[in-house]
């Protein structure tokens, strides 16, 4: 059977689960899309289509700027006017050439940009995570349009569009290349260059729409940057091509070429930064002119903006515009959940400009009223009652107007801007039942885990039997409470929408569940709950409701840190003796240093400039390491272990089995997880030629495989044979057999120190270099804060010993339990800290961008969905695992097991150990919870603030996402480490319980 | 409070064991602070602090030899100009910084005369010959004392440095800021205890021991036993309090030209001095009061039963 400590953090795992999901229904949009597509009675829906055929190249990640006729000041040599060709043409003739500021609805991600680009909707949040597995659209798009009128398409470039759209293309004119891999720069690219022109050259004309999606630029962006030379080559590679094209089209074929995002100063994207949204078009026609530029078109009509820095306003549209213009132009109906309006300036043509314009809004607008009319009547429709009276007053506003004058022109473009920006406001819609009922359970969850707190520790020895009893009635009360929420559902289904049956009853059992394990552990709440206030979690928690604190949380983390630290330094000043004062007082300063040095390191967030140098990387724009970084990462490798091995020795727990695995295991991983990323470094910045490029990338990968299978497969397999660091040494004095155990002080922390050094491992390769040598200042800083915690703790029981009846207790080791203090929750928040510090320190902020996409191609050289998830998503948490997996230490760290005294022989040796353990597990979950509760209260308080989807809604999911992995990190930790460890100390020691081991300490 | 009584009790009772009661209410109020001119110095040493921090950087008495290497103004949006008070202190935080060190030395100094002086009082035990060649001694050595508290203040000062770049100072710019912060801390912390109780030393003299030990108890420990070092201890800890907590509103994005480093944290400090020191005199002045209505109360007990 399950022991009761391993089910309580499991019951307390699955309360946050439910709390998690719960409020994350409630706050994460969710958009109906509708299956309905349009039809046109008329032929071409009322507009002469002016081509025949269209080539719709997307050049990923194309800004604004990089085809810009002016670009912003300063001009960078690598990617302004390189890809000049839109802005020659223009400037030759502005009537077949147009180019424009477009405004891509972030998130800005590949897929996400697709559905929006071929169906005209908007994306909404939940949607995001979807960008690796993909999934078919079932809307209405151009594509189906197209297949609809019987027009023949051709694609090739990016195979997202094949995961999106798996049947929409002429099987014979399909090329799809892999898109994930991000440190190839040119396969995809020369793919489409090479199918691209014979199908223009083909006399018969195969196709009638065509798309390309090069992807070199947004690669290019992703591995060096912006500024790089690789940039200026490769744009000036599409400039060429965009050539060739312009050179082999026909007069009739219509050429779109557009970026379907921009990137931001260091060539990332996801978010919705204004490098990131604004996107680039270029519109050309060879024969028949596209606009007619002798006459002024009506103002009001046309946007403007200025790019960042650019002296010029430029016209600006909608991403999205796109959608309805081109249809339009090919004479097929507009998607039917389009919201884009058509570019005014592409029907101010023909003898009828006015005229044409006019139908072509109208036909615009009446496409958008009838997706509206058909969404309000769907299941959905309620989410539209806010905005529908403006819509109507917009809709008649139309009707109103004399036709043919530049107002009737205004309000149709009016319509359609207020239906686009209800959209938006609506698909910000949240369901604040479920998040109140979200909140509720992770709120009861955080209490009860406090109460299980207190009581672990006024029940000491007995915890296990204190802890059975109440969690068996926590779990019953939970089947009655799911029982109730299925009642409750039945009853009260038509008053609450939005709420599912397996919502309620998940709902009920928790509530149940926590409400009775808050009554059957009640705390005592005494003076001492008083002044144990955590204040530093409060503030931190609370921190979250200020959007400043909330981006500026990379510098208040080691700020609180090095102020949890101090009352152990105070301690240290009055430590009884000169020893234990030097001891903490040296441990602390090397801790706080290594804090310091560790908060050096940082990648910038937006918000944070222009107050923040990124020095995560050599700088913003050149994602390479720094170059004392590339002299120190192979040092750092071999000095890390050594480290650990000299703070070992200090119980003499060197000894045994940990030496083994920290010279034939963690020394050879760490070393090759810094070659590997040098190796890497040296691929991506060429320093060793062209010629050496395969090599690298071929053994780079051979190198983290290996490692990766010794470190876990013989490391783990070697530590879960022999855990222990005890070395048993017997001699003979006279007659008398003496039996020695050599690092018996230290029997349970040094065996969970080496079982965690198997995942340290793992998370540093996965690690950039500047991050690894965070995390080496991590190890250091921990185990200086354990060795902190342990003289503090000797402090307080010499003290508590001298204080008592008989000071002589403290020579005895079977009473220094009575007088070890327990562990407490300030013990925690340090470990806890340092984890969200090395978390930020290896280059990751709580935005999307600054996921580390390099890491998931470090077991394959392509992308595979098993390996590369596994890498992205160890490299992104597990700086936070790590130190939620290194938080039992602190219950463990320099505990020796428990001598049986003679008067009570049944005491197990490893009570205590299992006890302090599972305490300090359960206290970084609740710190991590409490984090969780307070973003996610901001979250919800905010929803409505400007920052919301910037700041508050990816450090709420950040925070869930951190939650998630500590309770992964206790439960391997207290399940399989400590458990390990205690059964296999109980072997060792069993049979000779009344003789207690001869101690060797220190 | 009741091992002050103690201190205070110690010495008188061997000497006037059996004295008139009205005597010896008048002796009890002589050795512990003198209340009223503490009251009133307390409100003079806040008073000017206010003055120091507020008013002091305004003027230009240093004149060009205070004007450091000015950076961009500090930016502000046109929409929400500063209150033009504060103009004078946020155009360059490092002479405003400057300016309230150069008045906090004059003014830790003279309150540190009257600390000392209260301390020599109450501190120095003996009898009361012992106590007066004690104080004599000291009194001649003033001058010495006085050099070493300053050199204490200003090795403090260089540790203080070091510990705020641990909070997260920048390590290499605005380094003179920085220490300008640091100065000011150790000014208002170290030096009125380096100059009452003496600057901690490592000899192994018992002299050196014990007042070692005496600032592990007042600053490590924050064990307090007689009014003095309530003042200087609440003082020191009201002083770190505020500097902390004026780090906060640095990360807000309000670009109010007073959030520029290290403004906040140091008129946090200032404000957790005077903060505390009001509270320190409050908490003893309570204090004092309830131990003369309890004496009152033993000296009616006394007559009655007389």
């Amino acid at each position: 059977m399950l022991p009761p400590r391993i089910g309580l953090l499991i019951w307390v795992a699955l309360i946050h689960l439910t709390g998690i999901y719960l409020f994350t229904k409630g706050f994460l949009l969710t958009r109906l899309s509708l299956s309905d597509f349009t039809t046109c009675s008329d032929a071409n829906c009322g507009i002469t289509p002016t081509h025949k055929r269209a080539i719709f190249i997307i050049i990923d990640a194309l800004r604004f700027d990089f085809i810009s006729p002016n670009p912003p000041i300063p001009i960078s040599p690598f990617h302004h006017d390189i890809l000049t060709l839109p802005q020659q043409l223009t400037a030759q003739d502005p009537s077949r050439s147009l180019i424009f500021n477009a405004y891509a609805d972030p998130p800005t991600t590949t897929l996400q940009r697709i559905k929006g680009i071929t169906t005209g909707s908007l994306p909404t949040f939940v949607d995001m995570g979807n960008n690796f597995g993909g999934s078919s659209i079932a809307e209405d798009s151009i594509l189906k349009q197209l297949k609809l009128t019987g027009k023949k398409l051709a694609f090739m470039g990016d195979d997202t569009w094949m995961s999106v759209f798996p049947d929409a293309f002429e099987p014979n004119m399909t090329f799809p290349f892999d898109s994930f891999d991000v440190e190839d720069l040119h396969t995809v690219d020369e793919g489409v260059i090479k199918h691209i022109f014979p199908l223009l050259e083909d006399a018969t004309k195969p196709f009638d729409f065509l798309i390309g999606h090069f992807l070199g630029v947004d690669h290019v962006g992703h591995r060096v940057g912006p500024d790089h030379p690789s940039m200026k080559a490769k744009l000036r590679q599409m400039n060429e091509v965009l050539e060739r094209v312009v050179q082999q089209m026909d007069e009739d074929t219509l050429l779109v070429v557009l970026g379907d995002h921009g990137m931001n100063r260091s060539g990332d994207h996801g978010g919705d930064g204004v490098l990131e949204t604004s996107a680039g078009i270029w519109i050309y026609s060879k024969g028949q002119p596209l606009t007619d530029t002798s006459s002024a078109r009506p103002s009001g009509l046309l946007q403007f903006k200025a790019f960042p820095q650019a002296e010029a306003p430029h016209r600006s549209i909608q991403q999205i515009d796109i959608l309805p213009t081109i249809s339009l132009l090919l004479g097929i109906p507009i998607p039917f959940n389009n919201l884009g309006t058509v570019i005014p300036e592409l029907f101010w043509r023909g003898n009828n400009r006015r005229g044409t314009l006019e139908k072509a809004l109208e036909v615009n607008a009446a496409q958008i009223m009838t997706y509206l009319d058909t969404y309000r009547s769907s299941s959905s429709g309620s989410e539209l009652d806010d905005a529908w009276q403006s819509l109507q007053n917009a809709w008649n506003a139309i009707d109103r107007t004399q036709s043919a004058t530049d107002s009737k022109l205004v309000t149709l473009v009016n319509f359609n801007r207020v239906a686009l920006a209800a959209c938006r406001a609506m698909w910000a819609q949240f369901n604040p039942f479920l998040m109140s009922l979200g909140l509720s359970i992770l709120s009861l969850g955080l209490c009860a885990s406090w109460a299980i707190y207190n009581g672990f520790e006024d029940s000491k020895q007995d915890w296990a039997a204190w802890l059975s009893p109440r969690l068996w009635k926590a779990t019953q009360s939970s089947v009655v409470g799911a029982l109730v929420g299925a009642a409750a559902q039945f009853c009260v289904s038509g008053l609450l929408p939005g709420v599912s049956a397996s919502q309620f009853v998940l709902f009920f059992a928790s509530l149940a569940s926590t409400v009775t394990m808050i009554i059957v552990s009640a705390p005592k709440v005494t003076s001492k709950t008083l002044t144990s206030t955590p204040i530093i979690l409060i503030l931190h928690a609370v921190a979250f409701l200020s959007n400043s604190f909330t981006f500026w949380e990379d510098r208040i983390v080691p700020f609180l840190l090095v102020t949890s630290i101090v009352p152990y330094v105070l301690r240290g000043f009055s430590a009884p003796n000169t020893r234990l004062r030097y001891r903490i007082l040296g441990f602390s300063l090397l801790f706080t240093v290594c804090v310091r040095l560790m908060a050096i390191s940082t990648i910038c967030r937006e918000e944070q400039q222009p107050y923040c140098h990124v020095t995560f990387f050599a700088s913003s724009s050149l994602p390479s390491p720094p170059i004392p970084v590339l002299y120190l990462s192979i040092p750092v490798a071999i000095a890390l272990p050594y480290f650990i091995e000299r703070m070992l020795h200090i119980t003499l727990a060197d000894s045994g089995v940990s030496k083994t695995h920290l010279r034939i295991f963690l020394t050879p991983t760490l070393l090759a997880g810094a070659l590997y990323w040098i190796m890497e470094w040296a691929d991506s910045a060429s320093v060793l030629g062209e010629g050496w490029a395969a090599l690298l990338r071929g053994s780079r990968t051979w190198i983290a495989r290996m490692s990766f299978v010794w470190m876990l497969a013989a490391g783990g397999a070697l530590w879960s044979l022999v855990p222990l660091c005890l070395d048993i040494q017997t001699s003979f004095e006279g007659e008398k057999r003496q039996v020695t155990i050599v690092g018996y002080a230290n029997a349970f922390g040094s065996p969970y120190l080496i079982f965690w050094g198997i995942f340290l491992g793992i998370v540093y390769i996965c690690t950039q270099l500047t991050g690894q040598v965070v995390l080496a200042l991590a190890t250091v800083a921990l185990v200086a804060f354990l060795e902190v915690l342990d003289s503090v703790r000797d402090a307080r029981s010499i003290e508590a010993a001298f204080a008592s009846a008989t000071p002589s207790s403290v020579l005895d080791p079977a009473a220094t339990l009575n007088f070890s203090p327990p562990i407490q929750f300030a013990d925690i928040v340090p470990i806890s800290l340092l984890g969200l510090l090395a978390f930020y320190g290896t280059g990751h902020q709580s935005t999307i961008t600054s996921l580390q996409w390099k890491t998931a191609f470090l077991l394959t050289p392509t992308f595979n969905y098993m390996l590369s998830a596994f890498t992205v998503v160890s490299n992104s948490l597990g700086p936070v695992f790590l130190f939620a997996l290194a938080a039992p230490l602190a219950g463990l760290w320099n505990t020796a097991p428990l001598m049986a005294a003679k008067e009570e022989p049944n005491v197990q040796s490893d009570v205590q150990a299992k006890n302090e353990g599972t305490k300090a597990a359960l206290g970084i979950m609740m710190y991590y919870l409490a984090l969780l509760l307070g973003t996610a209260v901001s979250a919800a308080v905010l929803r409505r603030h400007l920052m919301v989807w910037k700041v508050f809604a990816p450090r709420f999911m950040t925070a869930a996402l951190e939650l998630l992995a500590v309770d992964v990190a206790v439960l391997i930790g207290v399940g399989l480490g400590l458990e390990r460890i205690t059964s296999r100390l109980a072997r060792m020691f069993r049979g000779r319980p009344t003789s207690p081991p001869e101690q060797k300490e220190k | 409070m009741t091992s002050s009584k103690k201190t205070k009790s110690k010495p008188q009772q061997p000497q006037q064991p059996h004295e008139v009661p009205k005597e010896r209410a008048l002796r009890g109020s002589t050795s512990s602070l003198p209340m009223v001119s503490y009251i009133s110095i307390v409100g003079v040493h806040t008073t000017l602090w206010s003055f120091v921090a507020l008013y002091l950087p305004r003027t230009n008495f240093l004149g060009d030899l205070a004007s450091f290497a000015q950076q961009a103004p500090p930016k502000t949006s046109q929409d929400r100009p500063q209150h033009p008070f504060l103009e004078a202190l946020t155009t360059d935080p490092t002479t405003t910084l400057l300016y309230i060190c150069l008045g906090a030395v004059v003014l830790q100094s003279w309150w540190a005369g009257w600390v000392r002086e209260w301390w020599l009082k109450m501190g120095v035990r003996g009898t009361e010959d012992e106590k007066r060649t004690e104080i004599a001694h000291l009194n001649s050595r003033k001058l010495s004392i006085s050099r070493d508290a300053w050199g204490a203040t200003f090795a403090t000062s260089l540790m203080i440095h070091f510990i705020l770049i641990l909070f997260g100072a920048p390590i290499t710019s605005l380094s003179l800021k920085t220490y300008f912060l640091a100065l000011l801390i150790s000014i208002m912390t170290v030096y009125s205890p380096a100059y009452s109780i003496g600057i901690p030393t490592l000899g192994n003299g018992s002299a050196a021991i014990v007042n070692r030990w005496t600032w592990v108890r007042l600053f490590a420990e924050f064990s307090i036993s007689n009014p003095i070092e309530r003042m200087l201890v609440y003082s020191a800890l009201g002083t770190v309090i505020g500097c902390w907590l004026g780090v906060i509103p640095i990360a807000l994005d309000w670009d109010r030209p007073w959030q520029a480093w290290p403004l906040t944290p140091a008129f946090g400090a200032i404000a957790g001095y005077i903060v505390s020191s009001i509270l320190a005199m409050t908490v003893n002045a309570v204090f004092q009061l309830a131990e003369e209505h309890t004496r009152t109360q033993q000296m009616l007990a006394e007559e009655k039963s007389k």
